[in-house]
């Protein structure tokens, strides 16, 4: 049996490196309408994927919108030196993290020197959660938010590499080659780095415990 | 032959198999080029029990804790924010090249419609105009005298700040006021920035022993 790896890189990335090509031949030929219409296909393919990524840094869906806008203006801008040697999803990628960090070294010094404004209304996701539906009981509803927010504390506390190589590594099935592309940072560094996230990790959600948790958390379970 | 079964004897470390989890479920006889996974790991994974069970476990977890995250963000990104984002990608890339769809111009009316008036209304039109310039000469004046006490023009506050540790900070706040054109970001940039240089050593040593806004706040909830 020869599997590979489990890989970000499939068939539709590959395409979508030959798309961004075409569209920088497109871009320097000076067809710009052209060149905008076929950047809309990488939009589509891509949107959500780095919209995640982003959740997972900013945990902020106004800020996570903006991070992404951001991130595929950039990429249009910046296709004119894009080399077709590396796969446009590691190349947008490292777009997308590095325009997470600064916001989040934004946000740092922010915090540091205004008050924050604490939102007394619920939004509309959480007013949804707290309501039990026919399949979920409110403890089964309030067990699911708690180990999301859990998750989410521990993914914080990482330090900024591995929260960077879980995310891309446990969460979205980067190898450690693609992260090593994405991050600049060698290969077996990130496997280093991966480890110590997979250790920080279990010991900061309680792995057992977090296990146990899992069994009487239907709602995870069944959506598997 | 006797050595790599002594070496194989030993169980693997959490380091090993945490690489094996993050293959999921892949064979265990595969072994990639540029893994830090040898034959001798994988030989001894195929016939450990209690090594395949840590495996198992440790698969079990980060594919739940996969599921837990993946949820997470699917649940904020809704399909409707991921359309309205894209449509705002579009518009952005739109204007950027130029071919953005053109802004809807509002029409004038074709003919202004005149206001008749009477010698009455134009009196009273020149009287608020002069009542209005009288009140904004005061105004100025007073605000003139409300200057000594450190609300000077920013260019002022800048030329006397010069040579200061502060200088590239107030110079951030001043112009801001002055302009209008920098961002928060920049200025709290600017501020972080002077506050690192040398001459600020004593100050954060003291700004290390003031609690935080964010701190006290968070204390007092
Ligand atoms: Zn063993």
């Amino acid at each position: 049996m020869s599997h590979k790896p489990p890989t970000v890189a499939s068939a539709d990335t590959d395409r979508d490196t030959i798309t961004a090509g075409e569209i920088k031949a497109l871009l320097a030929k000076g067809d710009t309408a052209r060149a905008r219409e076929r950047f809309e296909e990488l939009v589509g393919s891509h949107q959500r994927r780095a919209s995640r990524i982003a959740y997972h840094y900013l945990r902020d869906v106004a800020e996570v919108d903006e991070a992404v806008q951001d991130a595929f203006v950039k990429a249009f801008v910046h296709l004119p030196s894009f080399r077709q040697e590396l796969p446009f999803v590691v190349w947008f990628t490292r777009i997308v993290i590095n325009g997470c960090l600064d916001r989040l070294k934004a946000q740092n010094r922010r915090s540091r020197w205004m008050v924050p404004i604490f939102d007394s209304g619920e939004s509309d996701r959480d007013l949804a959660e707290r309501r039990p539906s026919a399949d979920r009981t409110p403890e089964e509803v309030l067990l699911a938010r708690e180990r999301r927010e859990h998750l989410a504390a521990a993914i914080q506390w990482l330090p900024e590499r591995q929260r960077t190589v879980l995310i891309l590594g446990v969460f979205e099935g980067y190898t450690a080659r693609e992260i090593s592309e994405v991050t600049g940072v060698n290969e077996s560094t990130v496997r280093v780095h991966q480890f110590r996230a997979i250790r920080a990790l279990r010991k900061l959600i309680g792995g057992d415990r977090w296990m146990i948790e899992r069994r009487a958390d239907r709602t995870e379970a069944s959506r598997t | 032959m006797t050595w790599n079964l002594f070496k194989n004897r030993r169980h693997l470390s959490d380091a090993t198999l945490a690489e094996w989890a993050m293959l999921g479920s892949m064979d265990v006889g595969v072994v990639e080029d540029g893994m830090v996974l040898s034959a001798d790991a994988a030989e001894h994974l195929a016939r450990c029990e209690p090594c395949q069970r840590r495996r198992d476990e440790l698969v079990a977890l980060l594919g739940d804790v996969k599921r837990v995250a993946r949820s997470d963000a699917d649940a904020a990104l809704t399909p409707q924010r991921l359309a309205s984002q894209r449509q705002r990608i579009t518009r952005r890339i739109a204007a950027l090249v130029g071919s953005a769809a053109p802004a809807r111009v509002l029409r004038f009316p074709a003919k202004i419609r005149s206001v008749p008036r009477t010698l009455e209304q134009h009196r009273w039109l020149a009287a608020a105009m002069v009542a209005g310039l009288v009140v904004g000469v005061f105004a100025g004046q007073m605000l003139d005298f409300t200057r000594g006490d450190g609300t000077r023009p920013a260019e002022t506050i800048v030329a006397t700040m010069d040579g200061d540790a502060f200088v590239s900070a107030s110079r951030a706040v001043a112009l801001r006021g002055a302009q209008g054109l920098l961002d928060d970001e920049m200025i709290l940039t600017e501020i972080d920035g002077a506050l690192a240089t040398e001459y600020c050593e004593a100050l954060n040593a003291l700004d290390a022993l003031t609690p935080r806004i964010q701190e006290v706040s968070l204390a007092g909830r």
